[in-house]
């Protein structure tokens, strides 16, 4: 598989190309999109290549874009709609939850809705509005939610969820945009969606950590492994449906979990993979209790410095191994 | 437009249809089997008939929640509605979705929207693509005079426009939202005041006149198929019945509901037939039989039929 140095957001734009072009029912739409490369930029150049016909610029009307997604992809098209931050996103949180969420299992899978919603959040343009919000999409029955962390991730996530039958909400974090990763060119790579991948293989740690966070925890597994400390870093990738088993296996062999993710502590999905692992057969190899390190459970202040505080890093991470293993 | 005689016959039958269907819920045997609620449109039949019967066969239809007469009207079919309605397993979409989001892709019905007015876009969705795939085919979008309230109207008329979608709104006005009266929910002087605001002609018509509704939104069709845009139909109309089946109309005066009952759809209809279409009493009196029985054998299909077993609320929520 030929492999190339993209960023993030040039990885995307490889995604939506190829998808584009394989399928015409696939239609981009979201504000700007066709001459100004949209809220994220990963639309430019595509206006030339694809046209008004599977790219579309569409008013500042969160809901009702959201909503006439969700109507044409129940009968027949495959749209990809892109908002401007996750405060727009909420504004059309409930065409996500029922318009597009509850027709399938309402209609006993009559009626299905093809749809893919990316939403940008982390900072870069008004950290403040950026928070990721994940749970939210997460708990809805019929929403499936992806987070990806690099750009082989974004572009193979994105294919996956342009393909899928099912509504799915795509965050993109703009602090990773620009980062420039490995990625597979050819059209056939794809991730699938609702499979963990374990970055880092280890036997003394099981850090589960997904999106932007999971950039401080590589960060700090290097950093623990010259003192000896191996942690295995999983990522589910797709926060719904959360693929479990090899979070399972992996606390089976460590004994100690720790969840790292960058959105507030309370209600979060660590409390969720927290309780999993808390209710099932694995509790009894827990040698320790489990850890959550998360956002702090405030809303994203502006201040370059408080943001910075808000989300952990590579040294708390360093510290809560710590801590949960018992090391001074 | 000329009407054929069985043109006229089936938009009577199935105004009868949605009337004795909505009598039947109003029942205390069926409204104890209702889980909650159930919204009535006893009264508005002819604007759920009328716009139905204009649209083509292949055209898409998205319903407000005061709905059953307009899944009648679309073609929907009754046992499974009631069945539904009574939460059976063998209900149109196996008591899941209930009275309220009745929806039957056989019959290209969407459905009905959880909010007011969320329906809208989801009706703009449909339109772009009957656009993109060029279809020819065009989406028919109910919504009550509450709905326009919603910032989803005016979003979705605003789309609709810009993009020139195949859409025909046609807006059940039965001058109250709830409980409250038009003047006190509704600050624009007009529906089509409204409309022409975001460049969408619009025209107002007699909800209970099925011949005007069907008539205005035939024209409307055309002109939303053809590539001119979006339309609004402003019905108007009225409830003769309670805001559902709970309602005690403590809102509205016996006085202005007898001037109503005055004007009842059905019987303006059966007059026009008789008169206007030379349509013979008995063969008018057969098709209300018809009705009767057709709803009759509903409630028995759907009072013999069983509940759903347990099994069955977990049916996927994902598609494969």
């Amino acid at each position: 598989m030929e492999i190339k140095e993209l960023s993030f957001k040039e990885a995307m734009r490889q995604a939506l190309q190829e998808e584009m072009k394989a399928d015409p029912q696939v239609v981009v739409m979201g504000q700007d999109v066709r001459k100004n490369g949209g809220s994220l930029g990963i639309t430019l150049g595509l206006e030339e290549k694809f046209g008004e016909d599977q790219l579309m610029d569409t008013p500042s009307s969160e809901q009702a874009v959201v909503g006439t997604a969700a109507g044409a992809a129940m009968t027949g098209l495959r749209p990809v709609v892109e908002l401007g931050s996750m405060d727009q996103a909420l504004l059309a949180f409930g065409e996500l939850a029922h318009g597009a969420a509850r027709p399938f299992y309402w209609s006993r899978g009559k009626v299905k809705v093809p749809m893919t919603v990316i939403i940008p959040i982390g900072g870069g343009d008004n950290p403040q509005n950026g928070q990721a919000l994940e749970n939210l999409f997460a708990h809805i029955s019929g929403l499936k939610v992806v987070e990806p962390s690099n750009a082989a991730q974004g572009k193979g996530l994105l294919k996956a969820a342009i393909r899928d039958d099912n509504p799915v909400v795509f965050l993109v974090n703009r602090d990773l945009l620009n980062i420039k990763s490995q990625v597979p060119v050819e059209d056939s790579y794809i991730l699938p969606l609702g499979k963990s991948y374990t970055e880092r293989k280890g036997g003394s740690v099981t850090i589960v950590t997904w999106g932007a966070a999971l950039v401080s925890v590589l960060e700090a597994a290097v950093v623990l492994e010259q003192d000896g400390v191996r942690a295995e870093v999983i990522n589910p990738m797709t926060l719904a449906p959360l693929d479990m088993d090899p979070i399972f296996q992996s606390v089976k062999k460590t004994g100690h979990l720790l969840i790292v993710h960058d959105e507030n502590k309370t209600g979060g999905m660590g409390a969720e993979i927290s309780a999993s692992v808390a209710e099932s057969p694995v509790f009894d190899y827990l040698e320790a209790p489990i850890f959550r390190l998360c956002g702090l459970d405030v809303p994203m202040p502006y201040s370059k410095g408080l943001e910075d505080v808000m989300t952990p890093k590579a040294e708390d991470v360093i510290q809560s191994v710590y801590d949960l293993l018992g090391v001074d | 437009m000329k009407y054929t005689e069985e043109l006229l016959a089936t938009m009577y039958y199935r105004m009868y249809q949605a009337r004795f269907f909505e009598e039947a819920l109003k029942s205390s045997s069926v409204s104890e089997k209702i889980n909650g609620v159930s919204h009535l449109s006893i009264g508005q039949e002819a604007t759920a008939v009328g716009a139905c019967m204009a649209m083509n066969e292949d055209d898409k239809i998205v319903m407000s929640f005061r709905n059953h007469a307009q899944a009648i009207a679309s073609g929907m079919e009754i046992k499974g509605m009631m069945a539904e309605v009574m939460g059976r397993e063998s209900g149109i979409n196996g008591g899941l979705s209930g009275s309220a989001h009745l929806s039957d892709a056989s019959v290209n019905n969407l459905g009905t929207s959880p909010a007011p007015g969320a329906g809208y876009p989801i009706a703009c969705g449909a339109a772009l693509t009957q656009q993109k795939q060029k279809t020819g085919q065009a989406v028919l979008c109910f919504g009550g005079d509450g709905t326009l309230d919603e910032g989803l109207f005016g979003e979705s008329l605003n789309l609709a426009a810009l993009w020139k979608l195949p859409v025909i709104f046609v807006i059940e006005n039965n001058f109250f939202s709830g409980a409250t009266a038009i003047e006190h929910h509704f600050a624009p002087k007009s529906v089509a005041a409204l409309a022409a605001a975001y460049g969408v002609p619009a025209v107002t018509v007699d909800g209970n006149d099925v011949i005007a509704v069907h008539s205005a939104v035939t024209k409307a069709r055309a002109k939303a198929a053809s590539g001119e845009g979006p339309f609004v139909v402003e019905a108007q109309t009225y409830r003769l019945c309670g805001y559902d089946t709970n309602d005690l109309q403590l809102y509205r005066s016996v006085d202005e509901q007898k001037i109503w009952q005055q004007h009842d759809p059905i019987n303006l209809f059966t007059e026009t037939l008789i008169q206007d279409y030379q349509m013979d009493q008995s063969v008018l009196e057969q098709l209300k039989e018809n009705a009767t029985r057709s709803v009759n054998d509903a409630l028995d299909y759907a009072e013999n039929a069983s509940d759903p077993s347990m099994n069955d609320a977990l049916t996927p929520v994902y598609a494969k």
